[in-house]
């Protein structure tokens, strides 16, 4: 389903993803470890096209989005929830599902049967459905940032480190969604620093480092590597 | 008394157009036009030649100023903000870009119309009507009626429909909302036509009012920006206010001191606002999560 092809990303003169390779195939979850700043946000903000590569093709359905600007690559059906959320802090969180729906506005009836199932995923959403979200927790506001992301029926959900922060009833609580979305049929890409949690739900992952890719594999594979268990899961944070 | 008042409300509306056109514009891009007062001009100017000079019936006249103004901002844009990216914040070179704009404006106007301010004719003719006791231009009517309904529209635009929401997304993130699939560029040039539309009606009502001439603006301009900040920068509602207020005092205070001290009382206005609430009456100072 997204294919990226030797894609070398830059700031200014910088060079912080070199040659990376990855792919997702369709009903997958796949999951990218790294370290901090080993360059995952960087990734993805390449793939849904808010950073264009300098070198290299994406491949997403087969056609070659490295060039696409990030307003048309989510009509395709690719999605992404930020890092840090980034809900719309001084719209309800109403109005943040309904910018998510843009792309479907003018379907009303798909547009309500979305806002119902999201209300039904994340009930707290639906109780708070006009406090403005610069007002929510954290964990609310990450529930929030999710469901604005598929609001829009994507293919493909890209989650940037949905557990960043949050406290570890969350966190489970977080994951529990993740694998539910995908087992209704969304083909995820997550990147997350959690290692142990995330290679749990995933069916393959690889491991960033300074912004190649190390390592390849099925989630086991991963999970069961000396060097992961030692740098990525040895220490348990909690 | 009361004509100081009215009068006030007169030029405060006009100052309250401009705060409202600047806002439009320092909301989803974050910079302040420092040209505005001059598209203003620019407005007065091509209202002069589509009325008076080619003798357009009013209506038509002024819609053709719209769109002329309009498509006059969406080039100041492409000009003036574009070159500078997304992200604005990390360079200055707007500032310049804009006032360099505002100048080049002036110059052309100075060009092509002559430096000798012309006429305008007042809105519902030069008779006065009585109301409540009160004598009044038809004009002056006019002015605060358009005023009120520009803001209001204004109000229900951004707070309810769909564009105000994608509008009010693009002032917190441009990336973001290209995430929910939005052109927020296709947003910030709708913000541009819009300005210049606001711009095209203020020219049109305050030329009246000062004559239309390439200067015509110079310090009203910076009273718009004044209003601005004094009702809270990217705030609708402290613009009308601010620009309100405004001309109220400043019309107020000239029934206390001579006329050649006006500007230098509206600046003293402005500064005392600022002092007393730098954020704007309307403003609030926002505490960003971490
Ligand atoms: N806008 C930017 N300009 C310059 N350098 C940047 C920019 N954004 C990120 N970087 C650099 O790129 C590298 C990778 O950053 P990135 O945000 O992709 O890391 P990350 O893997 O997502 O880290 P984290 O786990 O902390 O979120 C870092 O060294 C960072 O300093
Ligand atoms: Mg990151």
């Amino acid at each position: 389903m997204l294919k990226v092809n030797n894609i070398h990303v830059s700031y200014g003169k910088v060079e912080i993803i070199k040659q990376v390779s990855f792919e997702v195939n369709q009903g997958e979850v796949v999951v990218i470890i790294g370290a901090n700043g080993a360059g995952k946000t960087t990734i993805m903000k390449t793939v849904t096209g808010l950073l264009k590569p300098t070198q290299g093709e994406i491949l997403f359905e087969g056609q070659n989005i490295a060039r696409t600007p990030a307003e048309k690559i989510v009509k395709l059906g690719l999605a992404m929830c930020p890092e840090g959320r980034q809900v719309f802090p001084q719209h309800t969180v109403y109005e943040n599902l309904v910018l998510g729906g843009y792309l479907i506005r003018k379907d009303k009836p798909m547009f309500q049967k979305n806002i119902e199932q999201m209300y039904n995923l994340f009930p707290i959403l639906k109780e708070r459905s006009k406090q403005v979200a610069g007002t929510l927790s954290g964990g609310e506001q990450q529930m929030l940032a999710i469901a604005r992301a598929m609001m829009s029926n994507p293919k493909l959900l890209l989650l940037d480190e949905p557990s960043a922060g949050l406290a570890p009833i969350y966190v489970k609580n977080i994951f529990d969604m993740i694998q539910k979305l995908s087992e209704q049929g969304t083909t995820i890409l997550l990147v997350e620093q959690m290692a142990n949690m995330a290679l749990k739900i995933a069916d393959r992952a690889y491991v960033l480092e300074t912004g190649r890719i190390a390592l390849g594999g099925t989630a086991v594979e991963i999970m069961n590597d000396p060097k992961v268990v030692e740098s990525y899961l040895g220490s348990k944070k909690y | 008394m009361f004509q100081a008042l009215e009068s006030g409300m007169v030029m405060g509306s006009i100052y309250a157009l401009l705060a409202l056109a600047i806002n439009i514009i320092y909301s989803t891009t974050g910079i302040i036009n420092f040209a505005h007062g001059e598209i203003v001009m620019l407005g007065a100017m091509f209202a002069l030649t589509f009325i008076v000079t080619s003798g357009i019936p009013f209506l038509l006249g002024l819609i053709l100023t719209c769109i002329t103004v309009a498509i006059v901002a969406v080039i100041l844009y492409y000009c003036t903000v574009r070159p500078f990216g997304d992200k604005l914040g990390n360079s200055l070179g707007w500032l310049m870009a804009t006032l360099g704009a505002g100048i080049v404006f002036t110059n052309i106007a100075m060009l092509v119309f002559g430096t000798q301010p012309k006429a305008f004719p007042p809105i519902g003719g030069s008779e006065l009507v009585k109301i409540f006791g009160i004598k009044l231009l038809p004009h002056d009517i006019w002015v605060l009626v358009i005023t009120l309904l520009i803001a209001l529209f204004f109000n229900v635009v951004l707070g309810k429909t769909i564009l105000g929401n994608a509008i009010k997304a693009t002032s917190f993130s441009h990336s973001v909302t290209k995430l929910m699939g939005i052109s927020s560029q296709k947003i910030v040039l709708t913000c541009f036509a819009m300005s210049g539309i606001i711009a095209a009606i203020a020219g049109i009502l305050i030329s009246p009012i000062t004559f239309v001439g390439p200067q015509m603006t110079a310090t009203i301009g910076l009273k718009g920006f004044g209003a601005a900040i004094i009702g809270g920068v990217g705030n609708s509602k402290g613009a009308f206010a601010g620009g309100l207020l405004l001309g109220i005092l400043e019309a107020l205070a000239m029934t206390q001191v001579t006329p050649g001290y006006k500007d230098a009382i509206a600046f003293l206005i402005m500064i005392i606002a600022i002092s007393i609430k730098p954020e704007g009456i309307f403003g609030v100072a926002y505490e960003k999560k971490v």
